[in-house]
């Protein structure tokens, strides 16, 4: 009797310890590095935020499965292989909207990490700003980053990686990647602007 | 026959065996003191140190078993290859349309920014 009973307690320790260690590793590989764009203010006030971390594997997995589809011309291809990483964040307001000062501290830590404004639009009528800033490394464009500013919305859109202005243009057109129905209020909010013009 | 007579008689056997045999003599001293002891205890004692040690081996297999039960459940209720696989899918699906998303964003939102900083109709009045 007091030679099983070690053995049952270390049968029971060993099945504990795997049933408890198999979701903790999992866990641990799920961990993400997010804190690249965190601004506290706008996502006090907003009444919805969109966050989007896109690096490493995932990212990777992404390109590919993006490479393999059709509709995908070889410079958006090119483009796409050179990215590191895409963050977005989106702040939307039901009531109200975000004013010059909660969007300055954005601008404020662009600049402070090295960002080159590129074009700065605003609408003097209308609360609207665009903003596109670029960073450079040995003299090429390794990064950009979009700043727009609505009535209801501010959107912070960064791309790490080698910029292709033509390609990304291309996509702006809906060319160069496949339909995938992705069909944001945003998109669609912006060609009846650019339309409108 | 009552238990104390029961372990005299036992007792005594022991001694008849102990004396015939080779056996260290301590070892046997020690099985009839233990006898002794046991059939004076108070009938209640001795069943709750009989059941007390019976508690521990039945609360061991009780660890043992309920240590497997859940090891079993956790390996069937996990998610099997072909809904891993769906599940992985999906979310490569799901990330594929946040790049597509995003970048169709940054796309237009650039096309954007170059049609209020060099808009058309000023190129034509240049022209």
């Amino acid at each position: 009797m007091t030679k099983t009973y070690p053995l049952q307690v270390i049968v029971g320790i060993v099945a504990a310890v795997l049933v408890l260690a198999a979701p903790a590793s999992l866990r641990a590989q799920s961990q993400s590095d997010d804190a690249a764009l965190e601004f506290s203010d706008l996502e006090a006030k907003a009444d919805e935020v969109v966050k989007v971390n896109l690096w490493g594997r995932p990212l990777e997995q992404a390109k590919k499965l993006l490479g393999l589809r059709k509709n995908v011309t070889a410079s958006v291809r090119s483009f796409m292989s050179g990215l590191t990483a895409v963050y977005r964040r989106t702040y939307r307001f039901r009531k109200g909207r975000a004013s010059e000062d909660d969007v300055r501290p954005v601008h404020q830590q662009l600049a402070d990490d090295g960002w080159v404004p590129l074009i700065e639009a605003a609408d003097r009528d209308k609360p609207q700003s665009l903003s596109v800033y670029s960073y450079y490394d040995n003299e090429q464009v390794a990064g950009m980053t979009v700043v727009s500013t609505d009535s209801d919305e501010v959107t912070v859109l960064k791309i790490i990686g080698p910029v292709d202005f033509e390609a990304l243009s291309e996509i702006g057109s809906g060319l160069g990647l496949p339909v995938m129905n992705v069909a944001t209020s945003e998109i669609r909010k912006l060609s009846s602007q650019t339309a409108g013009r | 026959m009552s238990l104390w007579d029961d372990s005299r008689h036992l007792e005594q056997e022991l001694r008849r065996v102990m004396a015939r045999s080779q056996a260290p003599s301590g070892l046997g001293l020690r099985v009839m003191a233990r006898i002794r002891d046991e059939a004076r205890r108070p009938a209640g004692d001795s069943l709750q140190a009989a059941s007390s040690g019976k508690a521990w081996f039945r609360g061991g297999w009780a660890l043992a078993a309920c240590a497997c039960v859940a090891l079993l459940v956790a390996i069937f209720a996990w998610p099997s290859e072909e809904e891993g696989l769906q599940a992985q899918a999906a979310d490569m699906a799901e990330v594929e349309r946040e790049l597509v998303e995003v970048l169709q964003l940054a796309g237009s939102q650039w096309n954007r920014a170059q049609e209020l900083a060099f808009p058309i109709g000023q190129d034509n009045e240049h022209d």
